[in-house]
């Protein structure tokens, strides 16, 4: 078995036994990278973070490295969020969970392209070119942290970091065949994240298996003082959950995540995935979440409203680009934006504006703030009658570059399973269930709030059971 | 609802965006298609218990407001487009 095929845990204790140095481990990894990256283009930078002194001891991710998604800063290193506007810019501080991360030896290990600012459901809103997909390179890995997906999807990497507004880890995992976790709002801290839409945004893992997540997110979860959003609540072990079993856990299969214009093969993958979760010994009961259908409508003014308010920063003064041509204070911040941001960005930021301001704020905002309360009390019910949820993670499998980049409303609609959990702010997670084609199809759970535990028991079981996370592209 | 192109470049004014004739066209076409979208949300009744919603924060946990001595300064100027010694510098506002 290859280094690449390796779990995080085979990979520390090779280091733990001498077997590898962790130089070894580093150059095959970067051996690997600079050799496939050129054509994928997950990363756009290969710095390696290598602390001092590495013990591989220290914790069962020590001396493992892994690929940060370009909007999750480390201080001196150049983070962009794949935006021209951000050009050059070297932050002054670290992220939380990357000093978690680095406080248990972990290394840093590139930084990964995605869609400008996080706007997107396919990285090829990039400033700095699209990412291919592993499993077909006339395909997209998803987005928006598509170079996070590839990467570890790939093999480039053996995990990697991204963030998940509406459903930007599990969407690429799903597309590109691995595990993406999103986890509850407010339990990894989002200090160092460059803000999307404060609301919603959450850092989570990108890794081969279940198993690999809940080791990774072990050591990303907790309050963090330097977030007021995160919680001061006690971080369980989540590799703990692993080896519990499904036998009478009642799962929920809501009606509405099953609708019209689904991709056949998708469908089939999902549905076989809940008869062998039925198998397992689970209960499966079909329920019914009828605000959901809303959540993407809802997602469409939360966020540009957020996001035009957040973005306004970037303004040619303090940081990134200046526009040299401008004279005046006003054509220095519509140059430097209108030059530094690309399409979808723009076209997001004027939603945004437009649905916030006066005269279209109650007939969007506020309408957009009821849905979500309509959907978050749904969630709560629903978590009375069954221990999780299980749903399709994204309509279709990957498609190809350029197809829907002319049609934002089709290209948003990707997201329409994932989006539900950022509004409501609860855990859910996609594994791999199958393919269509030759294409990966994800499954998603979803868990009550602060229930990862249940998502990695869930998962954990269907993937003991599987083999579908052993899946690795041919490249 | 659609959108004139009138009001996106209304819109990219008050976002401080400049953009060319080309987007304008574009962005009215496609604004007005997710705006489309979105109305859907009118047909959604007003809930009962409206802003109960949050059952993520129960409690606040700040941190003191106390300052750790600007110890970023250089860090955040030397980031700036334009600086003159410890501050960031823009043209001026008023004229004369």
């Amino acid at each position: 078995m290859e280094l690449h095929e390796k779990s995080i845990s085979e990979i520390n204790q090779s280091l733990r036994t001498k077997e590898l140095s962790v130089e070894d481990v580093l150059a095959y990894f970067k051996a690997r990278a600079e050799k496939l990256n050129p054509e994928l283009n997950a990363f756009l930078g290969l710095e390696i973070e290598q602390p001092a002194k590495i013990d591989p001891s220290s914790s069962a991710i020590a001396g493992v490295p892994f690929g940060v998604k370009d909007n999750i800063v480390l201080e001196g290193r150049e983070t962009t969020a794949a935006s021209r506007i951000l050009k050059g810019y070297k932050p002054p501080y670290t992220a939380t969970v990357l000093s978690k991360l680095l406080s248990a030896d972990a290394i840093p290990f590139g930084r990964t392209n995605c869609d400008e600012f996080a706007m997107g459901s396919s990285t090829e809103n990039s400033s700095y070119g699209p990412t291919l997909n592993p499993w077909d390179k006339s395909r997209v890995p998803g987005g928006s942290s598509g170079g996070s997906a590839a990467a570890v999807a790939a093999g480039l990497v053996p995990y990697a970091l991204g963030s998940d507004t509406g459903g930007s880890i599990r969407q690429p995992a799903a597309l590109t065949g691995i595990v993406g976790l999103k986890p509850t709002y407010g339990r990894v801290s989002r200090y160092g994240l460059l803000s999307l839409a404060s609301s919603l945004d959450v850092i989570g893992p990108f890794t081969h298996s279940v198993a690999d997540a809940a080791l990774v997110f072990e050591h990303m979860a907790g309050f963090d003082i330097m977030d007021a959003t995160t919680v001061n609540k006690e971080v369980p072990s989540y590799i703990n959950a692993l080896d519990r079993g499904i036998k009478g856990m009642k799962i929920g299969v809501p009606k509405e995540y099953f609708i019209q214009g689904m991709q056949a093969g998708v469908e089939k993958a999902v549905k076989d995935a809940i008869q062998e979760l039925e198998n397992l010994g689970a209960e499966i009961m079909e329920v019914s979440l009828p605000s959901s259908p809303y959540g993407l409508a809802a997602y469409y003014v939360i966020l540009p409203v957020e996001a035009s308010s957040n973005l306004s920063r970037y303004d040619g003064i303090k940081y990134g680009l200046r526009n040299n041509q401008a004279e005046s204070l006003y054509d220095i911040y519509t140059q430097t934006r209108g030059e530094g941001f690309g399409r979808e960005v723009k076209r997001r930021i004027m939603l945004g504006t437009y649905a916030s301001s006066s005269g279209y704020y109650d007939a969007y905002y506020k309408q957009a703030i009821k849905a979500r309360e309509h959907i978050r009390a749904e969630f709560k019910e629903i978590f009375k009658q069954v221990d999780c949820l299980v749903t399709p993670t994204a309509p279709t499998t990957a498609f190809k570059i350029g197809e829907k980049m002319n049609d934002p409303l089709s290209m948003y609609l990707n997201d329409v399973f994932a989006v539900t959990a950022n509004i409501a702010g609860i855990p859910a997670i996609s594994v791999p269930c199958g393919f269509d084609e030759g294409l990966p199809v994800g499954l998603q759970f979803m868990a009550p709030w602060f229930k990862e535990e249940t998502l990695f028991q869930a998962a954990g079981a269907y993937e003991s059971a599987t083999e579908w996370t052993k899946q690795r592209p041919n490249i | 609802m659609a959108i004139s192109e009138n009001e996106v470049n209304k819109v990219a004014e008050l976002a401080r965006l400049e953009i060319s004739a080309d987007e304008t066209k574009q962005y009215a076409g496609q604004l007005s298609a997710v705006l489309d979208y979105v109305d859907k949300l009118k047909e959604l009744p007003a809930l009962e218990n409206a802003g109960q919603g949050d059952v993520i924060h129960q409690t606040d946990e700040l941190r003191n407001d106390t300052s750790d001595g600007g110890r970023y300064q250089n860090e955040i100027l030397a980031n700036a487009p334009t600086r003159k010694d410890n501050y960031l510098s823009v043209p001026a506002v008023f004229n004369d």
